[in-house]
């Protein structure tokens, strides 16, 4: 299992973190703060000498700036970029072929590692594109990365697209972390869920969370 | 390194010391009515006194904007900014069903003025949206950002709520680094305009409520206690 | 000792004042959040066409059961609530303006205004007038004398013709036009309220007097009344998007 980065997280998806050889989606509305699944998880596999690709539709400097804002320092350690700017590769959302290419050409140089892939351009590709080409663009893409021993951990936007999309997405995934608004009463509160994930028994509880400095605490809501 | 201010000193503070991020796109969304456009007018206003190029991107005319300007006691007249407005006043005419031109004019705005900080604002969001395909808005500010990213910029645009669906209005949010909410909550008999940072590049994620109102020399704002 | 016809109309009264006052309450409370003059103007529009029903509903009942009014207040009232009507149409026309993505102008509106409003007030001032003018000449009728019948005709045919031309045809085409689905519902329950109050005056002559109310009348009073209080509200509501709060915990 590779350590999502954050122990209260491992625990919920079922021990020590996601599947080996999966792809783990986290999906929610903008300001709740999945971004930082993705820069703990990054955060982690750079601490185990993993070899970390983080692919972003922001310049490196902006997801820099963002993951310090969670009291994330990638210091000396950093990913392998594929970003708008500043990356060692270009991260171009309207063009499918290079960034596919792209990727497994980086796998493929560094398939003597466990590798860990982070993708949070997946909203931006389903609005550039028809859902029906990414839905193949990303079957493909994941036929050729489980061949490794990779575990990819991609974001998606919850409410800016439409409700059959989401779910023809959640179905590619392995796994799913889902992050909520639920309305009770007058009443909205964030929260959070574990969809699905492979090997792990169906969960039906939501909870409570919230970031500090050090990870993300997690508490069971009750209705 | 100093971050652009917002022009309201309340919410420098609010946004973390300074103001907005260098070299972001802030979304701020709001009713018609709330007076979300003074925060634009501020933020210009800010550039002017500190000599930044600041572009006004409007459909209405130079007047209509001014008037409202006035309203909020902002001061456009000592230094105005560079109008692209509906008027024959204006530096550059706008037209808003030619996207290709609204694209082309910005980037040679851009181009002419690098030297300097540059704040760019602008009301014409919500009528885009209305008058195209929200993909095809999507693609256009995706390639836009792309564009202005590479100079020392800062776009605000406001975007009116009520008026677009929510998937509309989330692929808006998604693709702006910063979201600022002004909007009405309905609490029992009462009815509160509140202010939230629905995202901030930069910034954990703040959940709280500010109530906010609007005077002579900006805003006033203070945390929402429940 | 009060008769029962009379205790029910204090009812139905308190009940119609009751619920406009709700919606007036509701659109002022809605104002003062807002800063920009356009969309204060059209919540006050709603504010005071939900006063000024409750005072139909007032004069009604003074005139009616507490017998202190000597005229019937009907015409006067129509004539104030088709003025305030007009303001309301105005402003939201304005809006529905600025709301309009190519900032199109229907009816070249901004223009028309200029002539129309200064028509309105002189037809609305006949058609209040008509009513103080019978008070004058003394008999407890609305309309005396030839040239009563005439002004008030005119004014009431022309303030009848003017307005809701404007509001059923000009203001949903210009809504429309705009693409702000709030302002669309705003107008639509707007409309909602005028349908109900034009059922109540309609049916009036059939079910009562100018000089004497019944019970039927006072039921159609009280379903009129209530249905269109409640639409009023339900448009004021529509004056902004209200959203609930998200908790912290």
């Amino acid at each position: 299992m590779v350590s999502t980065g954050l122990s209260s997280l491992d625990q919920l998806v079922g021990g020590d973190g996601y599947p080996d050889r999966s792809v783990v989606l986290a999906v929610g509305a903008p300001g709740l703060g999945k971004e930082a699944l993705s820069y703990w998880f990054t955060h982690s596999g750079l601490l185990q000498g993993d070899f970390c690709l983080y692919v972003t539709r922001h310049s490196v400097s902006e997801v820099l700036k963002n993951a310090k804002a969670f009291g994330l320092d990638f210091g000396s350690r950093v990913p392998f970029w594929i970003a708008r700017d500043g990356g060692e590769l270009k991260c171009n959302v309207k063009d499918l072929t290079s960034l596919s290419f792209n990727i497994k050409e980086v796998l493929r140089k560094n398939s003597d590692r466990r590798i860990r892939i982070v993708v949070d351009t997946l909203s931006a590709l389903l609005m550039l594109n028809s859902p029906e080409t990414i839905y193949n663009f990303l079957s493909t893409l994941f036929d050729d990365v489980k061949r490794y021993d990779v575990v990819l951990l991609g974001t998606v936007e919850d409410g800016m697209h439409q409700p059959q999309t989401l779910v023809a997405m959640q179905e590619l995934f392995d796994g799913v972390v889902e992050f909520r608004l639920y309305e009770e009463g007058l009443r909205v509160t964030p929260l959070l869920r574990i969809r699905k994930m492979l090997g792990v028994q169906p969960q039906p509880g939501y909870y409570s969370f919230s970031f500090t400095s050090s990870g993300m605490e997690v508490s069971a809501y009750a209705k | 390194m100093n971050m652009p201010s917002s022009g309201i000193i309340p919410l420098d503070k609010l946004l973390g010391g300074e103001g907005y991020p260098e070299r972001s796109s802030i979304l701020v969304v709001g009713p018609p009515g709330i007076g979300k456009e003074a925060l634009g007018y501020w933020f210009t206003h800010i550039g002017l006194v500190q000599n930044d190029f600041s572009i006004y991107v409007t459909r209405l005319s130079s007047r209509e904007v001014l008037q409202d300007v006035k309203a909020f006691g902002v001061d456009f007249s000592q230094r105005v900014p560079f109008w692209y407005a509906s008027d024959n006043n204006a530096q550059v005419k706008l037209n808003i069903n030619d996207l290709a031109a609204l694209s082309y004019n910005i980037k040679d705005i851009l181009k002419k003025n690098s030297e300097r900080r540059i704040r760019i604002v602008t009301d014409v969001l919500s009528s885009l949206l209305m008058l195209n395909p929200p993909e095809t808005i999507y693609k256009f500010l995706t390639q836009l950002f792309e564009d202005v990213k590479q100079y020392d910029a800062i776009t605000l645009a406001t975007l009116e709520e009520g008026m677009h669906p929510p998937q509309v209005l989330a692929a808006m949010q998604q693709l702006f680094d910063g979201v600022i909410e002004l909007r009405l909550y309905e609490e029992g008999l009462r009815v509160l305009p509140l202010l939230r940072v629905r995202k901030m590049r930069g910034i954990a994620p703040q959940p709280g409520y500010y109530n906010f109102t609007f005077v002579k020399t900006g805003m006033e704002i203070s945390a929402y206690g429940k | 000792m009060v008769s029962s016809l009379d205790a029910f109309s204090y009812l139905v009264g308190i009940i119609t004042i009751s619920i406009q006052g709700y919606s007036t309450y509701w659109a002022l409370t809605i104002r003062r959040t807002l800063f920009i003059h356009l969309y204060r103007a059209q919540a006050l529009g709603i504010a005071i066409v939900g006063l000024v029903y409750a005072a139909s509903e007032l004069g009604s009942v003074l005139y009616y059961n507490a017998r202190v009014l000597t005229f019937n207040p009907i015409l006067s009232v129509i004539a104030l609530a088709l003025l305030c009507i007009f303001y309301w149409i105005d402003k939201s026309m304005s809006s529905a303006r600025r709301s309009n993505p190519l900032l199109r102008d229907t009816a070249k509106w901004s223009k028309a205004r200029i002539a129309l409003w200064p028509l309105i007030v002189v037809m609305e001032s006949l058609l209040f007038g008509s009513s103080l003018l019978g008070e004058f000449s003394g008999p407890p009728v609305p309309l005396s004398g030839v040239e009563g019948i005439i002004l008030g005709l005119f004014g009431f045919l022309l303030a009848l013709i003017v307005v809701p031309l404007v509001g059923v045809l000009l203001l949903p085409l210009a809504s429309r036009r705009s693409g702000d689905a709030t302002l669309r519902r705003q107008i639509r329950w707007f409309g909602a309220f005028a349908l109900f109050v034009f059922g109540t005056v309609l049916l009036a002559p059939f079910t009562g007097s100018a000089t004497a109310t019944t019970f039927a009348q006072q039921v159609v009073g009280l379903v009129g009344g209530s249905g269109a209080g409640y639409a009023l509200y339900r448009s004021a509501k529509s004056l902004v998007p209200l959203n609930k709060m998200a908790g912290t915990e």
